[in-house]
């Protein structure tokens, strides 16, 4: 049941053509110069793949890193793959603008296509990001009603060559389903999987339509002390890693990229350090075994049109 | 001087949580909310929405199920629609939803102005009309209701560190069920029950009817088991709701929005819920009652034995 894939859903690349690690850097809440900071140290320790989004309030920051990155390494914004999202403004509880997009009662949607509101959002996103293209973007939400439109811009600006994958946040397979009657199947879902909470039937839809799944504050069970150490401790022991780069292992083991975020610099070292080991079969089973359909991030709370 | 702060801001603190636990807070602004903040089980097979007939007819202690009790007093189909958006991750794959409905839910059931207490509940983009304000108001009586603590409120608190509140039943179920009827046609603007709806009833039967297919479809979208269920009501109130109120009322209510065929469980003249016992007045069952009925549902539903 809990098969081993180790490898990529579908391959990635950024624009110069090299395969994106398996592990990329989750980036909210952090804004300003200590995004621009923690992306620069990314990029130095081997990440590659940076996710954030129109309302994480780090897009500004993060735009600074992309400006600062060929004197400060020796990469080029070619090398990186930059991820945002299209969002209705609802990361934060004080976000004034939440419910004003892509919702059916707000009078301001009602002045404006969806078209209009995301090209609005696209090229806010590409001037505080200070690039001309994004590696990825995705629909932040299944925002009911709006989501199969939003869709329809996003495939256009795909053909443009304004993005190079298109995909979707916090979809459930009903959503996809509904994509891909429109035309073009996602290249990308992200969500919330843990090892109590490990959507085997998300994992094995995605791995049989060739979208890759990436998972969203994948230590948050671990750093709350949600998961069985009793099952984590000998692992850990046996490879000399900690249990959050297990866990982190354990979602690349399943094909899926981990978009771990930290504030501290030694974890973010330790959250790329998942490289030099592999997991067995046996052990990813146990560590899945741990299942029990749990949701700490609660999503319905959270995510529009769950 | 930053230790004396210190100590000032722990017991405003200590005081605010004090205030969270009282009647004022817990009874009269936010009325049925604690359940929603403290929803803690996952994967639960079974729970049911509704207002008022459903918070009190339905209780699952006991049963050998996973449920939660998710009527709050009053609550709208659009208010039931709110509830399952956002708390539908608690729920297992094919979970079965109960849509309780009342009499009068054909009327009353596309209400759109929430209470203000859903802002603690549920996003705020989930309620209609909602305000961005009003929002943050209620945000700050949640987090410090000690700026707004009524102080007359005290007595009752203080009141009910000695006295237990016992379930309270209505002296006389005939008057009560005589002055329910004449409340709704209040409410609704109703002259008799048999006249043809009112123009502004027509409009309400009409949104209730959206509000009840959205919630259906909802339901079907999720892969959840829709189940329509009409609580039972005393004898005294049924006997004053006749065929004919009920055939325009309910039954073809509920024909014009059960659009995905879901169940339609009547238990408004069930012979097992005839006794007075039952309910704590003329329409809401009391405790006993509520153990029975909801062992009942679940039987008919074959989800116990």
């Amino acid at each position: 049941m809990y098969k081993i894939v180790s490898t990529p859903m579908i391959e990635l690349t950024t624009k110069s053509g090299q395969p994106v690690p398996m592990v990329g850097l989750g980036t909210y809440p952090l804004q300003g110069e200590a995004m621009a900071k923690m992306a620069i140290e990314a990029f130095k320790v081997g990440f590659r793949l940076i996710d954030t989004s129109d309302d994480y309030r780090g897009e500004t920051g993060l735009g600074m890193a992309l400006t600062r990155l060929s004197d400060e390494t020796d990469l080029k914004r070619e090398d990186v793959f930059i991820q945002t999202k299209i969002s209705q403004d609802n990361a934060y509880g004080d976000e004034p603008l939440e419910g004003i997009w892509f919702n059916k009662l707000s009078k301001y949607q009602k002045r404006h296509t969806v078209e209009e509101v995301v090209m609005d959002k696209v090229n806010i996103s590409l001037r505080e990001l200070r690039t001309d293209y994004l590696d990825s973007l995705l629909i932040h939400y299944p925002f009911p009603g709006y989501y199969e439109e939003v869709w329809k811009v996003m495939m256009k600006l795909k053909r443009q060559g304004v993005v190079r994958y298109i995909g979707v946040s916090n979809f459930h397979i009903r959503h996809i389903e509904k994509l891909k009657e429109i035309g073009e199947c996602p290249s990308i879902n992200e969500i919330y999987i843990s090892p109590i909470g490990t959507k085997q039937e998300d994992v094995n839809y995605a791995a049989k339509n060739g979208i890759q799944l990436m998972t969203y504050s994948p230590l948050m069970d671990v750093v709350h002390g949600k998961l069985d150490d009793a099952t984590l401790d000998p692992i850990a022991r046996k490879y000399g890693k900690t249990k959050p780069q297990i866990v982190i292992r354990w979602n690349i083991e399943r094909g899926c990229i981990p978009l771990p975020r930290t504030k501290n610099l030694k974890r973010l070292a330790g959250n790329f350090d998942v490289f030099d080991f592999q997991l067995t079969n046996d052990e990813v089973t146990s560590i899945s075994a741990m299942n029990k359909n749990h949701q700490y991030l609660v999503e319905s709370k959270q995510c529009p049109g769950l | 001087m930053s230790k004396i702060k210190t100590i000032l801001k722990k017991v405003y603190g200590k005081i605010n949580a004090a205030v969270q636990r009282t009647y004022w807070f817990n009874n009269v602004m936010f009325q049925d909310c604690r359940k929603f903040w403290d929803q803690r089980e996952m994967d639960l097979e079974v729970v049911n929405l509704g207002s008022s007939s459903a918070k009190c007819g339905f209780d699952y202690t006991g049963l050998d199920v996973k449920a939660a009790n998710w009527a709050m007093q009053p609550q709208s189909f659009v208010g039931d629609i709110a509830i399952l958006e956002n708390y539908c991750s608690y729920l297992r794959p094919g979970a079965t939803v109960i849509i309780p409905m009342c009499p009068f839910s054909s009327l009353g059931g596309g209400f759109d102005d929430l209470a203000d207490k859903y802002y603690s509940v549920v996003r705020f983009i989930s309620i209609p009309h909602a305000s961005l304000r009003k929002r943050q108001a209620i945000q700050d009586i949640v987090n410090q209701p000690l700026k707004y603590y009524p102080l007359y409120e005290i007595f009752r608190d203080f009141r009910s560190l000695f006295y237990k509140k016992k379930e309270t039943v209505a002296p006389d179920f005939e008057a009560d069920a005589k002055m329910r009827i004449d409340s709704w046609k209040k409410e609704f603007s109703l002259y008799d029950l048999h006249y043809p709806l009112a123009l502004i009833n027509q409009d309400r039967f009409n949104d209730s009817v959206n509000a009840l297919r959205q919630l259906l479809e909802i339901c079907q979208e999720h892969g959840y088991k829709p189940v329509l269920v009409l609580p039972p009501i005393s004898k005294h109130l049924a006997s004053k709701l006749d065929d004919d109120f009920r055939k325009r009322f309910i039954l073809d209510f509920v024909d014009c929005a059960n659009t995905v065929e879901a169940p339609f469980m009547n238990y408004i003249d069930d012979i097992e819920f005839e006794c007075d016992n039952y309910f704590k007045n003329s329409y809401l069952m009391g405790e006993k009652g509520a153990k029975c009925f909801t062992k009942r549902v679940m039987a008919d539903l074959g989800i116990i034995l």
